[in-house]
């Protein structure tokens, strides 16, 4: 859902136009559609907010691009899996380490946060990547990196989620 | 227990700052969404030229003028990357793209519902005239349609006696708005299976038009004053019509147009052959003398009203649709022409530049070309408009207006949106200046 109201302002685009700005705003959408769920469970929500705008500033300042609203250079379906399993690791680590500095004030076992990000966009950005690959291939649109895209967020909010859910009935650290 | 309290306690310590930063990112994307950040303008490397650089906004497979943002984002991005001109669709569908006492007479509905709804009734036209006013495009309004009207309009409905008719007493047409039968000549008869079925499809969630009979005085008064009222309520650079202002060949025989025939040929009724030379003549002649009111009208309002008009090539327009441009242009009812070239096949574009009719018009108001820039089934390769555009410039033509505003730069695209930008802003990479019309007094007699 956030990532679908980060596209009022983040326009989807090649690596090196998806950078800090957008990455920091893309996140901004994110992180605020995040925490009106986080606050109803944690009270750590605006550390949430700062550590996600911070980690996706980051990843966009870096030469990856802000990696949840780039589109491949290419169309083909075995790059495209390969480096959505390399770049979805990246990412992973630099975003769940960001928000693990927050989740561990509140979660035992928070560590485990990581290696869900870090599962979640490897696994969501091949999946996404390809298939908006392959859809863009067939329709000659841009448009279908916008579906694949949004596959992509919706494998990792399903991953991330249920590890949040599980991470949420440990005890308080 | 404790911990609730201790959650609670800490929540409501938090709820401030949580809010603020909440709050922050809301105006944050809030004063993005008004104020967009603007694109890096280049500095321009080229003097500025003299050139026609233009799009259609339609309402069809486009939110341009349904969202609230839409016309201000267009016009300003448009301004940014160098265009000079906005063809903005008025007349579609049997509605107004403005609010309109001409439609509400005839039609029991002022403007279009979309409208109504998502922009709650708001004068769309009137907010691109002054849009386009700040960022200096010239505004001409696009009566799209032209005598064309859903079957299931209120138009149509109302008024039964206004439609043409086949030979057969039939019709019902399905709209081929760009021909697309044109747009691959070279291989008309051999497209793949799928290409069938998608077609096929198509023409199934077509909805059925009728065709308003452009000789019957009822149905050109109605045109005549929707297009008068434009001109007078809108402070607009001209008015455009396009290959929908005339009459299919196989139409005709309706019953107005029979008795108006016979009136001049003793009795005689029209040949059964629509494709007949001399009928397909007297028709094409009688919308001629159409437009010519529909000149002197305009220019009565207000002479450096422009009247513009995008044909299909001449051939196709007159034998198909009896629209005789090449005869508007000599008797001099056309003020600037942007002729349809929707061909992917560049040999097939650069034939359609050179036919006669084309060169004609070059020798008598300036002459630009509708170039496609894509539509959903139809993308467009950024390359392809990039040779076309070329190809537009080596010829000395007077320059381009793309079809439509949605497939210039969006997800509609091949490629991505910045990069379909960066394309244009280096096919534009300074302003022009519209070619220069003079203004024309009414042709008499």
């Amino acid at each position: 859902m956030g990532f679908l109201v980060s596209l009022l302002w983040v326009e989807i685009g090649d690596r090196t136009d998806i950078r800090l700005v957008e990455g920091t705003i893309g996140a901004s959408a994110i992180a605020f559609s995040q925490a009106l769920v986080l606050r109803q469970h944690l009270a750590i929500a605006w550390w949430w907010i700062l550590a996600s705008i911070l980690s996706w500033a980051l990843i966009g300042g870096s030469g990856m691009g802000a990696i949840g609203w780039v589109a491949p250079g290419t169309l083909l379906s075995e790059p495209r899996i390969i480096f959505g399993v390399l770049n979805g690791t990246i990412v992973g680590t630099m975003l769940g380490l960001g928000q693990w500095l927050v989740l561990r004030q509140q979660v035992k076992k928070a560590w485990m946060w990581i290696l869900a990000n870090v599962a979640g966009w490897a696994i969501g950005l091949s999946i996404g990547w390809t298939v908006g690959g392959i859809l863009r291939q067939t329709t000659r649109l841009f448009f279908s990196e916008l579906i694949g895209l949004t596959l992509a967020w919706v494998v990792v909010a399903g991953i991330t989620g249920v590890a949040l859910v599980v991470l949420l009935r440990g005890k308080p650290a | 227990m404790t911990r609730k309290r201790h959650r609670g306690r800490k929540g409501k310590q938090n709820r401030n700052p949580t809010w603020f930063i909440s709050w922050l990112c809301l105006g944050l994307a809030i004063a993005l969404s008004i104020y967009p950040p603007q694109f890096k303008a280049n500095p321009p490397t080229i003097s500025a030229s003299t050139e026609l650089r233009g799009v259609w906004l339609t309402n069809v497979a486009s939110g341009v003028l349904y969202t609230p943002w839409g016309i201000n984002r267009a016009l300003d991005q448009l301004s940014q990357l160098n265009f000079n001109t906005v063809y903005p669709v008025v007349w579609n569908r049997g509605n107004t793209f403005y609010p309109s006492s001409v439609a509400k007479r005839v039609t029991g509905r002022s403007q279009d519902r979309g409208l109504k709804i998502l922009r709650l009734g708001n004068d769309v036209l009137a907010q691109i005239v002054k849009q386009g006013n700040r960022q200096r495009l010239r505004v001409i309004p696009w009566f799209e349609y032209g005598f064309m009207a859903p079957a299931g309009s209120n138009l149509a409905k109302r008024h039964p006696g206004w439609i043409s008719l086949r030979g057969d007493g039939t019709k019902m047409l399905t709209p081929d708005i760009l021909e697309p039968n044109l747009l691959k000549p070279a291989k008309p008869n051999v497209e793949p299976s799928s290409r069938k079925i998608q077609e096929f499809i198509r023409k199934q969630l077509t909805r059925k038009v009728v065709w308003l009979n452009p000789l019957h005085p009822e149905v050109q008064q109605f045109i005549l004053d929707l297009i008068v009222e434009v001109v007078e309520k809108y402070d607009v650079a001209g008015i455009q019509l396009d290959d929908h202002f005339g009459l299919p060949v196989e139409l005709g025989y309706d019953p107005y147009t029979i008795r108006l025939y016979q009136q001049e040929h003793q009795g005689k009724s029209p040949p059964i052959n629509p494709k007949d030379s001399e009928w397909i003549r007297w028709r094409a002649d009688k919308i001629t003398d159409f437009m010519e009111r529909v000149f002197q009208a305009v220019k009565s309002v207000n002479p450096y009203c422009l009247v513009s008009l995008s044909p299909n090539p001449y051939n196709f327009a007159y034998r198909s649709y009896l629209q005789d441009w090449q005869t508007w242009i000599k008797r001099g009812l056309v003020n600037e022409l942007v002729l349809q070239v929707y061909r992917d096949d560049l040999k097939t574009f650069a034939a359609e530049l050179s036919q006669p009719a084309v060169q004609m018009a070059r020798g008598q108001i300036p002459v630009g070309v509708g170039i496609l820039s894509g539509l959903w089934g139809r993308p467009v390769d950024m390359k392809q408009i990039q040779q076309q555009v070329q190809m537009v410039r080596d010829r000395g033509f007077n320059g381009v207006s793309f079809f439509y505003w949605e497939s210039l730069w969006s997800y509609m695209s091949p490629e991505s949106p910045k990069k379909r930008r960066e394309a244009f802003r280096s096919l534009f990479p300074a302003s022009a200046t519209q070619p220069k019309v003079l203004p024309k007094s009414p042709p008499t007699g």
